[in-house]
C-alpha cells in the first residue's frame, strides 16, 4: 500500500502536478492526474525516496489521454523489479485535465465540476457546454473560480443600476398610467428610457446566467435560492415588458386593458425584483 | 534478586512512570468543530467546520506542558448558503492557502483543579494561528476537562481578518466587519 503511495506522488509529481492537501490538482503546462489529496497526505514523507521511480515506469503518451473524464491506466509497478513491486495492484486515474484540439488545457468535468448545477450553467459550462466547445473556457478550474468571482462581483453592482434604473421607469410609468396629459408628454422618454432598463437588466442577468460554475451546490433552501426563485419571476415579466409596451402604443382593442396589463406586469416584476434584492441585503 | 538490585529497577523505573503520565489523544472530529460568527451592516452569520483535526498531549499533573494542533480545511465551513461560503473561500484565498492552523507554543493553566470526576480548568494557550497565508501570535483562553480518557476544551475569541492580510468581503457594496467571533470546541480520546 506504502508503495501505491509513493507511486501516485511521484508520479503526480513527474507529470508537473503537485498539490497542497485538501485541493485539486490542476496543471497549466502539462496533462496531470488527479490524486486523492488524503492520498498525497499520507505519501509526503516517502516522496523523496521514490524520484528514481519514473526512470523505471513508461509513462503513457500524453496525446493518447483521450478525452476529458476518460480514465487512464498507469503503468503499475508491479511491472517493474523493485523490491515488493509484485504485492502492487495496477492503479487507475482519472485525469484532472484535458488537452483540446487547440493544445489548451481544460478541466475534466467528472473530477472538479460539481454536482447539481442548474440547467443554464450546466448549458454553458458543462462537460460539453457551449463555453468548452467554442474553446473560451479559462486553462483552469481556478482560472473559472476567478472569472466566477469576478462576474458575481459585477452582477451584484450592475444589479443596483438596474434597479436604480428601474426604479425611475416604473414610477414614471405610475405617473403616465395615473394622467393622461403625462402619458402624451412622456411616451417617448418613457420607451426610451424601457429599453435602457431592459439592456442594464440583461446585462445583469447573463453575469449571473453565464457565470461558471460555483465550487458545490446542495439542494437546501437558502437566501440565494430565494433569490433564483424570485429572479425566476421577475426575469419573465422583463423579457415581457417591452412587447407589452409596444403593445399598449400601438396594439389594437381596449387601451385600458392593454395598458393595465402591462401596468400588473411591471408592478409584479418591480416587486419581485425589488424582493430578490432585498433577500442579499437582509437575509442570513 | 537482591535488595541492590531491587533498588536499581524501582529507580530507573521512576522516569519511565512520570513520562507515562504525559497523555495524547487525537482530535476526534464527529464531536470536534470550529465555527465563526461574521457580521455584515444588514445581516449576521454564523458558520460551522466539522472537520477539526489535530493533536493533543499533556499531563494533568503539570498542564503547562501541553502542546496542542489544530487544523481546519477552509472550504469545510458551511454556513447553510453555497454561494456566501464560496465567496468567503474566495476572500481568504483558500485555494492557495486551504487550511487553517493552530500550533501552540505556551500553555498558562490560570485555574486547574482536581475532583473526584477528573481535571478541570482554564488555559491561557499561547500560540500561532496560520490563515491566509499569514501566523499570527494569539493567547487564546480555553476552558478545559479531562474525565478519564475524555478530553474537552472549548474556546472562544475574536480575531480580525485584516490583521491576516484578508480584504473583508463586501456584499453590494457594504463591507462585513473586520472582527470575526471564533467558537472552537474540541475533543479527545487519550491515551
Amino acid at each position: 500500500m506504502r508503495r501505491l503511495l509513493l507511486l501516485a506522488v511521484t508520479l503526480a509529481a513527474t507529470t508537473g502536478a503537485i498539490a497542497a492537501p485538501d485541493t485539486t490538482l490542476v496543471v497549466p503546462s502539462s496533462p496531470a492526474f488527479a490524486v486523492e489529496p488524503s492520498v498525497l497526505d499520507s505519501a509526503e514523507v516517502g516522496f523523496r525516496q521514490m524520484t528514481e521511480a519514473p526512470d523505471v515506469l513508461a509513462l503513457p503518451d500524453p496525446s493518447a489521454l483521450g478525452r476529458m473524464g476518460d480514465a487512464v491506466t498507469l503503468p503499475s509497478l508491479a511491472d517493474t523489479d523493485l523490491p515488493g513491486a509484485s504485492d502492487v495492484r495496477p492503479v487507475v486515474f482519472e485525469p484532472a485535465t484535458q488537452v483540446d484540439a487547440d493544445g489548451e488545457l481544460a478541466p475534466a468535468d467528472s473530477l472538479v465540476l460539481p454536482a447539481r448545477m442548474p440547467f443554464y450553467t450546466r448549458m454553458f459550462w458543462g462537460r460539453h457546454g457551449l463555453i468548452r466547445t467554442l474553446g473560451l473556457a479559462p486553462s483552469s478550474r481556478r482560472g473559472e473560480l476567478e472569472l466566477r468571482r469576478s462576474m458575481l462581483t459585477w452582477h451584484q453592482r450592475m444589479g443596483l443600476v438596474t434597479w436604480a434604473a428601474f426604479t425611475g421607469q416604473f414610477v414614471m410609468g405610475e405617473i403616465m398610467a395615473a394622467d393622461p396629459q403625462k402619458r402624451a408628454d412622456l411616451g417617448e422618454l418613457h420607451g426610451a428610457t424601457g429599453y435602457t432598463t431592459f439592456a442594464l437588466y440583461m446585462g445583469t442577468a447573463s453575469l449571473s446566467l453565464g457565470a461558471p460554475p460555483g465550487r458545490r451546490y446542495s439542494t437546501r433552501f437558502s437566501s440565494t435560492k430565494l433569490h433564483k426563485y424570485l429572479a425566476v419571476i421577475h426575469f419573465t415579466g422583463m423579457a415581457a415588458t417591452p412587447f407589452l409596451g409596444a403593445w399598449v402604443a400601438e396594439g389594437s382593442g381596449n387601451y385600458d386593458t392593454r395598458l393595465n396589463t402591462h401596468q400588473w406586469v411591471t408592478r409584479v416584476t418591480y416587486a419581485a425584483y425589488s424582493a430578490a434584492l432585498a433577500t442579499m441585503y437582509l437575509l442570513r | 534478586m537482591n535488595v541492590r538490585t531491587l533498588l536499581l529497577s524501582v529507580l530507573l523505573l521512576v522516569p519511565v512512570a512520570a513520562h507515562a503520565q504525559r497523555m495524547t489523544g487525537t482530535v476526534d472530529s464527529r464531536r470536534s468543530t470550529l465555527a465563526y460568527a461574521a457580521h455584515h451592516p444588514t445581516h449576521d452569520w454564523r458558520a460551522t467546520s466539522r472537520s477539526v483535526t489535530g493533536t493533543v498531549a499533556f499531563d494533568p499533573a503539570t498542564p503547562s506542558g501541553a502542546s496542542v494542533t489544530m487544523r481546519v480545511p477552509v472550504e469545510s465551513f458551511d454556513s447553510g448558503n453555497d454561494s456566501r461560503d464560496d465567496h468567503m473561500i474566495d476572500a481568504v484565498k483558500g485555494d492557495d492557502f486551504p487550511t487553517i492552523v493552530f500550533t501552540s507554543s505556551r500553555v498558562v493553566p490560570t485555574a486547574w483543579t482536581r475532583s473526584a470526576d477528573g481535571w478541570s480548568g482554564v488555559w491561557q494557550v499561547t500560540g500561532g494561528m496560520q490563515f491566509a497565508g499569514r501566523t499570527v501570535e494569539m493567547t487564546l483562553p480555553v476552558r478545559v476537562a479531562v474525565r478519564g480518557t475524555s478530553f474537552s476544551a472549548t474556546s472562544q475569541f475574536p480575531i480580525s481578518i485584516t490583521a491576516f492580510g484578508i480584504r473583508p468581503p463586501s456584499l453590494l457594496g457594504l463591507a462585513m466587519r473586520d472582527n470575526v467571533e471564533i467558537t472552537a470546541t474540541l475533543a479527545a480520546t487519550l491515551r
